[in-house]
């Protein structure tokens, strides 16, 4: 017999508390893993515009996912080093070296970790393989790009292994420090007791500091920039931590605090419960935190479907296709279209054509300085916008608006609010060139047509689009060069299986032919650059459109309104977006599910001595059961109902605050996150039984 | 074979100090079989845990048949614990993963002995102390009488100068008990064992051919059996009794 044999022979023992280990750290992979695969595959990476913001959000999805599926392997990792260090410290007292036992255990550790890691990215690769094509056959009809796998995915997966890898190292090192032979025996007894005794005060003040986070981080920007006009800026976020201060604060009373109070039968009921929660109270509470935390963004991530939803129902576009060209740009014509549409097996309805002119107008520049003072600039050359006359709005819209010279309409979507940052009456003068005068303009009201709102900020600041009286009209439309003219297109096609070709066919030819000036990025604003001198990164002309792809994300300043295709390419974006966000719900709940069900063993094997005593002191079984379910719940309850508590109220506040109505929709919506709330709760009471029944006769119960 | 000169040990609670183990002094013969006994804070276990070089102490010495422990490296203190010293726990401290027989080869596999000396070795010992029928049985399978037993045989499988025994008896019934110490009075009669024992308990106490009587963290007095154990415990009973603020 060798001490590797003795070893080996442990572990075979000991397979639950290794089997525990190797599936949180087989998941962890697999799910990054997985995920990588899948946003490294060209499915994914083709649908998302290079430096757009889905790209970012992906990516910070995936730094929440690696920091959630850290943390639980870090748990695990941390649950089974105390198993094991009964056996260490055995050994140790008994003779054995430490440079020894250290070696063991770190080579133990370290090849099965890399095992369950290569395990675990085999398993995500096929998981991804699965989810990638699923994804590929249901988006067929939208998109040309097939799910594969690529060299960068697997690496940056190996990359993760090898972070696990050098975690558990790092930690198995640590508990092999330790010099105390009796601490590293009695690792597994370790009690956690509160520091201070806990007050009313206490419990208190941490609502107080709750409270002020949340009112602070979510209002103070708000207040400060209606009520000084001042903007102070993203660190304002960091009074949420203030919020989580408190919370810690309300669960470490939750847990300690046990007076005789109005109801001394309830106290001596609760008297055991209580007593064994101060000894173990530290660690439990950091728990709590952690799992409630981790509730809050796994719900979060699951709700944004429904969130989502609710806010997109509301646009519906009164022309299929709508763009606009300026007519230095040879773009296609009616016959055209036409021709297509009888190659692709539709038909043109109801085409219309009306001109714009890109006139010159002023606007106020909102924006906060580097000292995070609000500020608002006035320009006169504020911005080139769209403006049309009131006779070719009724041509084009079939809306008859009466504008007496020297007012205008905003066109708009329907419902629109004024925020921050936009007002509707912004501009008040536009620049006659012919004239070399600015005519003074009044705002009288937005006109609802969503087909004309296709520029950027959804029609607001420098996408703002006029419809003017028909004498300013001429008036402004004179002198103006041909490529300061614009045509607006608008039609429908006939039902039929081609419409889909025949958009991306438009698309493609509309790319193709676009000139010069029609070249620019969404945020382009050619009089912010002569402003400036010199044109912001973020406004750089050369927009991303590939003619090719039309589903792809994209920033083009003139991307027109296919609505077909806009409808898929939602179908895309959203399935990417859901499957993301579905991604980080399973690693968060995953990791407070697992934290939890570590948690509620520690809790036996801690207080393995309390229930013998309570035994020996004559506690029935059921009694017994009692106070264990009791400490159990503790773990699993508060922290799921406050979890699922704060982001629903969060939820329902956003989805009031969007207009400041609960609309039917949104009623559907917040019933949906109900729904999925009592779901997930379902699934943590089944955990908690689960944990319930192993501690339970991990006790003998 | 043990001796302990002006030992002290303190630990630290936050920026206090508290001071176990002041002053203390002792020796313990080759064969002889000691216990130490006192109320509870006295410093018994603190004093076994400093001369299994379980934790450190700060001042004063221990030396094991010549041999100054405080001058040992952690590599030679692994070989103290191994070769020169044998433990009994108040818990048995056994491996729940190996089975009776693999538990007392553990101090002769950290040795890297050969197979067939090391099981032959076991064998006698365990059947001195009435455990061979249950060698391949788990510790959750046996009674903690046999597993104390089977703490015992491990302790001697190296054949050490010195065994240090923690409440060997703490977690036992009387018969369970009575067992044990027989266990160790065998060990000392046929092997000349050393044992250095701390318990509560003065019946088995009364088994010893000297006991230590520690209170505040110091040596309170020293009580030796004369031969006739009935005298030895009435003797024990009433110091106790003294120290517990009886008569």
């Amino acid at each position: 017999m060798t001490l590797s044999g003795l070893w080996e022979k442990l572990r075979k023992r000991n397979k639950k508390d290794y089997g525990q280990f190797r599936f949180c750290v087989i998941f962890a992979a697999a799910l990054i893993s997985s995920y990588l695969m899948l946003i490294k595959s060209p499915l994914i990476e083709n649908a998302l515009p290079e430096g757009g913001d889905s790209g970012k959000m992906v990516f910070l999805i995936l730094g929440i996912a690696a920091a959630g599926c850290v943390v639980f392997v870090w748990y695990a990792a941390h649950l089974f080093l105390r198993y094991k260090s009964r056996e260490i410290g055995i050994l140790l007292a008994l003779g054995a070296e430490r440079g020894m036992l250290r070696k063991a255990l770190c080579g133990e550790m370290i090849k099965m970790t890399a095992w369950c890691a290569a395990e675990g990215i085999l398993a995500g690769a096929a998981a991804s393989f699965v989810i990638g094509k699923i994804l590929e056959t249901a988006t067929r009809r939208y998109q040309a790009s097939f799910f594969a796998f690529t060299l960068s995915g697997m690496v940056l997966s190996l990359l993760f292994g090898i972070v696990l890898v050098l975690l558990i190292l790092v930690l198995t090192a640590k508990a092999m420090r330790r010099t105390n032979i009796m601490d590293v025996i009695n690792e597994q007894r370790k009690q956690e007791p509160f520091r201070k005794n806990v007050t009313k005060g206490y419990f208190i003040c941490g609502a107080a500091l709750a409270a002020a986070g949340i009112f602070l981080g979510y209002g103070l920007n708000h207040i400060a920039v209606n009520a000084f006009g001042i903007f102070l800026g993203g660190w304002v976020n960091t009074f949420y931590l203030l919020a989580v201060i408190g919370l810690y604060q309300m669960m470490v009373y939750s847990v300690s605090c046990h007076q005789k109070g109005r109801n001394p039968q309830k106290y001596y009921n609760n008297l055991l419960y209580y007593g064994m929660m101060k000894f173990q109270g530290a660690s439990v509470v950091r728990n709590m935190l952690v799992i409630t935390l981790l509730f809050m963004g796994g719900l979060y991530a699951l709700f944004y479907m429904p969130l989502m939803i609710s806010g997109s129902v509301s646009i519906v576009y009164e022309d299929e296709y709508s763009y606009r060209f300026l007519n230095d740009a040879e773009e296609l014509t009616k016959m055209e279209l036409e021709e297509i549409a009888e190659e692709t097996g539709t038909k043109l309805l109801n085409y219309r054509e009306g001109e714009f002119i890109r006139v010159t107008g002023s606007g106020v520049e909102r924006d906060a300085d580097d000292s995070g003072r609000f500020i608002e600039n006035y320009y006169a050359d504020y911005a080139e916008y769209d403006c049309t006359s009131a006779s070719q709005y009724e041509k084009m819209t079939g809306i008859r608006l009466d504008i007496p010279e020297g007012g205008y309409y905003l066109i708009q979507l329907p419902d629109q609010e004024e925020t921050t940052w936009f007002k509707f009456d912004d501009m008040d003068q536009l620049y006659a060139a012919g004239e070399d005068i600015y005519l003074p303009m009044k705002y009288l009201g937005n006109t609802e047509y969503s087909s004309l709102v296709i520029t950027p900020d959804n029609g607001l600041d420098h996408g703002s689009r006029f419809v003017v009286n028909d004498r300013d009209y001429e008036r402004l439309k004179a002198s103006l060069p041909r490529e300061k003219l614009e045509t607006q297109v608008l039609f429908n096609t006939g039902d039929g299986a081609g419409e889909i070709s025949f958009a991306k066919k438009v698309f493609k030819e509309f790319v193709l032919r676009m000139s010069d000036d029609m070249n620019v990025k969404e945020y382009y604003n050619l009089l912010e650059e002569e402003r400036r001198g010199e044109a912001k990164e973020s406004v750089m002309k050369s927009a991303v459109a590939d003619p090719e792809n039309p589903l792809a994300e994209s920033d083009w300043q003139y991307h027109p309104l296919l609505a077909p295709l806009r409808e898929q390419q939602n179908v895309m974006g959203n399935a990417i977006r859901y499957l993301l966000f579905i991604y980080v719900a399973i690693i968060c709940l995953a990791a407070a599910g697992i934290i939890g069900y570590t948690r509620s063993q520690s809790v036996g094997i801690t207080n393995r001595q309390f229930f013998e005593d309570m035994k020996k002191l004559g506690a029935d079984r059921a009694y017994r059961k009692q106070i264990l379910k009791q400490q159990i719940g503790k773990i699993y309850v508060l922290p799921a109902a406050l979890g699922t508590g704060l982001i629903l109220g969060y939820s329902v506040l956003i989805l009031y605050m969007n207009d400041g109505v609960i609309k039917p929709y949104e009623v559907t919506a917040a019933g949906i996150l109900v729904a999925l709330s009592a779901l997930i709760g379902g699934v943590q009471y089944v955990l908690y039984k689960k944990s319930f029944r192993t501690v339970g006769r991990m006790l003998g119960l | 074979m043990l001796k302990v000169n002006h030992l002290y040990k303190s630990y630290e609670t936050g920026d206090k100090s508290y001071d176990v183990l002041r002053d203390v002094c002792f020796e313990v013969k080759e064969g002889e079989f000691v216990a130490v006994m006192g109320p509870s804070g006295s410093g018994k276990t603190t004093l076994l845990n400093c001369i299994s070089c379980f934790i450190p102490y700060n001042k004063g010495e221990i030396t094991l048949r010549d041999v100054r422990l405080s001058s040992l490296d952690e590599k030679d203190i692994a070989k103290v614990r191994n070769e020169k010293l044998g433990f009994v726990f108040q818990d048995f401290m056994l491996l729940d993963g190996l089975t009776v027989l693999e538990n007392v080869c553990v101090p002769k596999v950290i040795r890297r002995e050969a197979y067939g000396q090391m099981e032959k070795k076991a064998k006698a010992l365990m059947n001195m102390f009435g455990i061979w029928d249950i060698a391949g049985k788990y510790p959750p399978e046996i009674s903690g009488g046999q597993k104390q037993r089977t703490a015992v045989a491990r302790a001697l499988m190296n054949d050490p100068l010195l065994i240090l025994a923690d409440e060997p008896t703490g977690n036992l019934d009387s018969r369970a008990s009575e067992a044990v110490i027989g266990a160790f009075l065998e060990a000392q009669k046929t092997l000349n064992t050393t044992t250095f024992m701390v318990t509560h308990d003065s019946f088995s106490a009364s088994w010893c051919d000297r006991v230590i009587i520690m209170r505040d963290g110091r040596v309170y007095t020293e009580l030796i059996n004369r031969g006739s154990r009935k005298i030895f415990l009435e003797e024990l009973l009433n110091v106790l009794k003294v120290l517990n603020g009886g008569e």
